[in-house]
């Protein structure tokens, strides 16, 4: 018998967003196949990892993830010039953590000069994200999109609680805007299908299904990812054609495994390794299921990451 | 090819007698068709029925085991492409390469980390699940030597034997004949003499080949030896053609169930970078590999 390889022919494509503006300009996007499926259709842009910076110094991370940016992350404008220019990032995530009331409760205000200042420093797109605080959010959020018009940002996320401002900001500045719901591909569709009906355009949108981490349900992301990329290509519903999102570092860098010291786990190896390989390969994992955008912390683990993109893309 | 209800309706006694607790014989058709049923169930079946259901039911990824007893692992039964569609039967299975080019002690070293790998993770038990030898000195005492320390120091683990030649096969597999090994190495030039050698030692035969075409040749040729448990190597080294591979072999035995590829999957990741080679085996885990071949156990591997 001779073997006939069994290809697929999709119906639908992934929505090329590009973001930011001149030379740092950035596509994600854009295929018509599986991720890394170069076999039966194109990839015209390979996927995308921005390095996270925060707007107060990232005393909530492990040790082991704020070492390599120590010398510049109590200042988010030298942390995203540290980004651009040692790390050669192609897009920096701005995390308005600092605005969260349980935290520095910093004001809309406050956040919107972060925003600028660290525009004006540097090329690459910026992602800019809130607290997770859905009330707070929607304040900040208008703020630093007014304070970002015109560069083409991506601006997040808006949730079921508070679209309606947030897309509305989004869409008067001009930028892009992620849209996350809680693991379930249905809401994920209502969502962008509920932000479309304002009148924002789904070819801004950028899906965030939620992440999870290795070990912490990551097949879950990985399943609702896997069926919004199939429905969007096989079935071409437009609703699940966005770009998706995998806010990577925030969730790997928050569990056991990646803070818990060798003195306490001798079994579980060297803590600083440990934690940079639970990164790498959450992120790997999401970008095989489907993400195009990923949000990472630890520079050895984007490195990783890019090194085996570009084996996936070139061979 | 999968039968439908009526196909296999027409081979059932049709007596509608329900043993098999079904009403009507064409309602435990529909349900073997469905596989939700078994054929055992029905008392009467024919001998050239139990036949022909029995190849056309079989899942298209054949099931094998590698090793015996308690660390035994099992491999294939796969049915789908995509785990949210029903669910992956069996996860892929991690094994580290032991060179037979290292000292003896060196390799009773490694053979006793695989020993201990086992941590327990919320109530699962997860560790290196198997031990690759290779051939790298290609010297067939050398091989035979390292066979016998990882039987003595590892035993109970099960075993890939790796090595093209066929003395050096001959001389370590002795230790593991009991124990259901895998023999990988038969490509074009020496497959009779390893398909008989693998037949002889009830061993699976890893076959490998130069893509996808020569291995369907290189599957045929070895089950018309004889041989039934067979794994898969595509040639596939590069995460991008891991990727093609793997989706193109798992597609061919559950959408088209195309027999001279269902078999599980094995593929080898070894590289210099210890971070980079578990990127690409998250890839091989993700896509379809059944076993796959580290070259390192740095403790957060598992
Ligand atoms: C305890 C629990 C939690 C705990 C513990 C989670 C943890 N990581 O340790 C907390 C409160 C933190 C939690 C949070 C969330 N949960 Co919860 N949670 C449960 C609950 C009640 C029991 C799970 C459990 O412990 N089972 C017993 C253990 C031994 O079995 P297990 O399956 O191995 O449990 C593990 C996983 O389930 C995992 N886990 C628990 N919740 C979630 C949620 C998601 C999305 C993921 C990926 C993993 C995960 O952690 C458990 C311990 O390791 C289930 C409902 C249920 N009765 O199953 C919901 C449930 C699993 N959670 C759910 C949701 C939506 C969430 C949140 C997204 C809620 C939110 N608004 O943020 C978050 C996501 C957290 C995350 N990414 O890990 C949903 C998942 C729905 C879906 N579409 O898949 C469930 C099914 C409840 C529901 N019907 O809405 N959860
Ligand atoms: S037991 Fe066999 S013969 Fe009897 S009803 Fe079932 S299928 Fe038909």
């Amino acid at each position: 018998m001779a073997f006939t390889p069994t290809k697929e022919t999709y119906s639908g494509q992934v929505y090329p967003v590009t973001i930011g503006i001149g030379d740092g300009e950035v596509t994600l996007g854009g295929e018509n196949v599986l991720p890394f499926h170069s076999f039966e259709g194109v990839l015209p842009n390979r996927p995308v990892i921005a390095f996270e910076i925060q707007d107060v110094p990232p005393a909530d991370w492990p040790e082991n993830v704020r070492r390599p940016f120590e010398a510049v992350s109590n200042d988010p404008v030298k942390w995203a010039k540290y980004c651009q220019d040692e790390l050669k990032a192609k897009t920096i995530a701005l995390r308005l953590v600092g605005t969260h009331p349980d935290r520095e409760n910093r004001t809309p205000e406050e956040a919107s000069k972060t925003v600028s200042d660290v525009l004006s420093a540097v090329n690459v797109p910026l992602i800019i994200l809130g607290s997770n605080h859905s009330e707070k959010d929607s304040p900040v959020l208008v703020a630093a999109s007014e304070a970002a018009k015109g560069k083409n940002c991506v601006i997040g996320k808006a949730q079921e609680s508070n679209y309606k401002t947030i897309a509305a900001a989004a869409m008067a500045n001009n930028h892009k805007l992620i849209a996350m719901s809680e693991l379930d591909i249905n809401l994920s569709k209502q969502l962008n299908i509920l932000i479309n009906q304002m009148g924002f355009e789904k070819e801004r949108i950028i899906t965030d299904p939620m992440c999870s981490a290795l070990g912490y349900g990551l097949e879950y992301t990985y399943s609702v990812m896997e069926r919004i990329r199939l429905a969007a290509l096989t079935q071409n519903d437009t609703t699940m054609q966005p770009p998706m999102l995998g806010d990577v570092g925030m969730y790997v860098w928050k569990v056991k495994e990646t803070q818990a010291p060798e003195s306490d786990l001798p079994q579980w190896g060297a803590a600083e390794e440990r934690g940079i390989a639970w990164e790498a390969v959450t992120a790997m994992s999401l970008l095989i299921a489907g993400a195009e955008l990923l949000v990472m912390r630890h520079p050895k683990a984007v490195e990783a990451v890019e090194n085996t993109i570009e084996e996936l893309m070139q061979g | 090819m999968a039968l439908s209800g009526v196909e296999i309706f027409k081979l059932l006694p049709k007596t509608n007698c329900k043993k098999c607790g079904h009403p009507t014989c064409l309602a435990f058709a529909m349900k073997l068709a469905q596989r939700q049923a078994t054929l055992d169930s029905c008392p009467d079946v024919s001998e050239e029925a139990k036949k022909v259901l029995g190849e056309a039911s079989a899942p298209p990824v054949r099931p094998m085991t590698v090793g015996t007893g308690d660390k035994a692992v099992k491999m294939g039964e796969e049915t789908v492409l995509f785990r949210h569609d029903k669910k992956f039967v069996n996860p892929c299975a991690l094994a580290v390469e032991i060179k037979d080019s290292l000292s003896a002690e060196e390799i009773a070293n490694i053979a006793a980390q695989v020993v201990d790998s086992e941590i327990d993770r919320v109530g699962q038990k997860l560790r290196i699940d198997a031990i690759a030898l290779t051939n790298d000195s290609n010297d067939p005492g050398k091989f035979e030597a390292a066979a016998k320390t990882v039987a003595e120091k590892a035993p109970g683990v099960p075993v890939i034997l790796s090595t093209e030649n066929l003395e050096a096969a001959e001389a370590a597999i002795r230790f593991f004949a009991d124990k259901s090994p895998v023999l990988y190495g038969a490509n074009q030039s020496n497959a009779e003499a390893m398909a008989n050698l693998a037949k002889k030692n009830k061993a699976i035969l890893g076959i490998s080949a130069n893509g996808l075409d020569e291995l369907t040749e290189l599957s045929e040729k070895v089950k018309s030896l004889g041989v039934e448990d067979i794994l898969l190597d595509s040639g596939a080294r590069k995460a991008k053609d891991i990727i093609e591979h793997n989706t193109l072999l798992r597609r061919a035995a559950t959408k088209k169930n195309f027999k001279p590829l269902g078999y599980p999957i094995i593929n080898f990741m070894q590289r210099d970078d210890s971070l980079h080679e578990a990127l690409i085996a998250s890839i091989g885990i993700a896509k379809y590999a059944s076993v796959i071949v580290l070259s390192s156990i740095e403790k957060w591997k598992n």
